[in-house]
């Protein structure tokens, strides 16, 4: 699944690391989704969206499921 | 699970480490010096291997979380790694795959001894026997969970 945690990371001036700690997670797993190797959870989804102040489907790319949908 | 509950559960996993590594170094003592004489070594060779093995892995345990208590920083590292959620994922599949491999190895060495030795046939036997009636028992105890 496609997001724009990088673009956003860059925008707030932030390090994985931080971003990982912030939400609770290793700064491994911020990588994963980044790169679309894994996907968050809806309660981690949840937190990183909430951290931007933005919702869920701002950060993460739901088109793919849409498609499926249809 | 919030901060509190966990350093709960990292005292509760210190004191249980901490029996375990008393119980199984007086378990090695009994072994290698009060019963020396009465037992041949061949016997005691095994389970004090596995008595060391047990009291070394409680060390390292008895270390970590001795160490996270007392550390605020490496506490929170802790908290985070423990319940890192792509990590669990990661354990998870690890297993599922493992298990698939070890039942397959386990049909290919019972078809094998079952032309070469029948005793070992039979051993294998039960163990595949035993091993698909847990994998049986937790998968429904797991679905009464969810």
């Amino acid at each position: 699944m496609n997001t724009i945690i990088a673009e956003l990371r860059k925008k707030h001036r932030l390090s994985q690391d931080e971003l990982a700690n912030a939400v609770g997670v290793t700064r491994q797993t911020i990588t994963s989704i980044e790169t679309g190797k894994y996907t968050a959870s809806l309660v981690l989804a949840y937190k990183i969206a909430r951290y931007f102040g933005m919702t869920i489907e701002e950060v993460f790319d739901f088109s793919g499921i849409e498609e499926e949908m249809k | 699970m919030t901060k509190a509950d966990f350093r709960k559960k990292a005292r509760n996993k210190l004191i249980l480490y901490t029996v375990v590594a008393i119980i199984t170094f007086a378990l090695y003592i009994c072994f290698e010096i009060v019963f020396r004489d009465m037992i041949d070594r061949h016997g005691t060779g095994g389970p004090s291997g596995g008595l060391i093995g047990i009291f070394c892995v409680s060390i390292s345990q008895i270390t970590k979380y001795a160490k996270v208590l007392k550390n605020e920083e490496a506490f929170k590292k802790l908290i985070i790694r423990e319940n890192d959620e792509r990590e669990k994922m990661i354990t998870l599949k690890a297993s599922e795959i493992t298990l698939e491999i070890i039942l397959v190895l386990l049909l290919i060495a019972l078809f094998v001894s079952s032309v070469l030795n029948y005793t070992v046939f039979y051993t294998l036997l039960a163990a595949t026997a035993v091993f698909v009636l847990i994998f049986g028992i937790v998968s429904s105890a797991v679905k009464k969970k969810y």
